[in-house]
């Protein structure tokens, strides 16, 4: 292999991924012309780019793994971001952060004490989501909103499928099998009970009926 | 600009309206790079609680998909190179033909109990053992490139590297499943006999 051969190799991924400046292009086009080397080079990379890309058959992510994710951003110190947040500022400012502290604990003495006087007093629940039912109509979720910002297209919108409640609020539906089931009734009206992750809008559907 | 601070609900439901599209693409991606479905789960999750908790440092307006398959690829190495990375020098592309083939047996070590009944069935069976066969550095300028999707300067973000340096990896990594996949090629035509 002579060395302009190698230069131009080294650059055929760009040639056919068009991502040579259009100077750069135009060398490597005028070389593959008269070098039958380095064009059967560059269709052998188109090929295999082909191939690489209509032999990957794209991969869903398994249902329950969006259902734990799900869980963990809603709990409240998802890893352990407040102890970052703590430490930082502990760094930055100890004294005061110190005595902030020390007053929390004081504080956090005299809460237990009250709390213990007050037995019957219920305990906040510490779960990501609620169990409770909505009642809406299942929706495109990506062309409502399309309708809503009086968009003819946008990039990257798909047609996912969501419940719209009386009250405006768009859920998104968990994937699950029932979830599966319920976002087959496009259109209708419907009734869902299921565990309902209030900050991010998606419901993990348990039952569903038509109304 | 870094997002501005606002409530966790309405940060909470931000961050799922822009991260929760790509999940499909970050587990695809992550399973192809652990090559196990349970591996590529945890890593999936760190990889979303580690976007959500840096989620200030986003910029609003650029490029998200980019943002988080960076934060991908950062937890990968750190989870499963860490002890096997070696220092990059500008002369390193020039002995990683070489390098390529002592990686591959670290990685082994490493990375993967190469679990093929998990793993064929994502590829073509033949094109999913060449792309196994390929270093970490190679596979994933192939995977970003020719199965997500990303445009060259994207990568060079991604897997912070110069554009040069991806244009040449993904040259080299071609030839590379080229040859790996010769005899296949050959049959399906792809290639002519003579070479």
């Amino acid at each position: 292999m002579t060395s302009p051969c190698k230069q131009i190799q080294e650059q055929l991924a760009g040639y056919v991924d068009r991502e040579l400046e259009p100077a750069q292009t135009n060398t490597v086009s005028r070389h593959l012309q008269d070098c039958s080397g380095c064009a059967e080079e560059a269709e052998a990379q188109q090929k295999i780019k082909n191939l690489v890309r209509t032999k990957s058959a794209p991969v869903a992510a398994p249902a329950h793994l969006r259902a734990q994710i799900l869980r963990r951003l809603n709990q409240k110190n998802p890893g352990f971001g407040f102890w970052m947040q703590l430490r930082q500022l502990f760094a930055l400012q100890p004294a005061p952060t110190l005595a902030t502290a020390v007053a929390l604990i004081f504080l956090s003495g005299l809460l237990t004490y009250f709390t213990f006087s007050k037995p019957d007093q219920p305990a906040a629940s510490d779960a990501p989501f609620i169990a409770g039912s909505i009642e809406g109509e299942i929706i495109c979720i990506d062309c409502n909103l399309l309708d809503l910002v009086k968009a003819a297209y946008v990039h990257d919108a798909a047609h996912r499928v969501g419940v719209r409640c009386k009250d405006g609020h768009i859920w998104s539906i968990l994937r699950s099998d029932r979830g599966h089931d319920l976002s087959k009734n496009f259109r209708r009206q419907v009734r869902i009970v299921g565990n309902l992750f209030e900050g991010m809008q998606y419901v993990e559907v348990k039952e569903f009926s038509l109304i | 600009m870094a997002r501005q601070k606002t409530s966790p609900e309405v940060r909470r439901r931000d961050f799922a309206a822009l991260a929760f599209p790509h999940m499909d693409a970050l587990y695809g991606t992550a399973l192809r790079m652990t090559r196990r479905p349970h591996d590529a789960e945890d890593l999936v999750q760190d990889v979303y609680l580690r976007a959500y908790r840096f989620f200030d440092r986003f910029e609003e307006g650029t490029n998200f998909k980019a943002w988080i398959f960076k934060i991908l690829t950062n937890t990968f190495i750190n989870r499963y190179r860490q002890k096997a990375r070696v220092p990059q020098q500008t002369d390193f592309e020039k002995v990683e033909y070489f390098y390529a083939e002592a990686e591959k047996e670290r990685d082994d070590k490493y990375e993967v109990g190469y679990d093929e009944k998990q793993y064929t069935g994502l590829f073509g069976d033949e094109v999913s053992a060449a792309l196994g066969k390929l270093s970490y550095d190679f596979r994933a300028v192939v995977i970003l490139c020719d199965i997500e999707g990303f445009s060259y300067k994207e990568i060079s973000q991604i897997i912070d590297t110069p554009m040069g340096t991806v244009m040449s990896r993904l040259s080299r990594a071609r030839q590379q499943l080229q040859n790996y996949l010769r005899e296949y090629a050959q049959r399906e035509g792809i290639v002519k006999k003579s070479r």
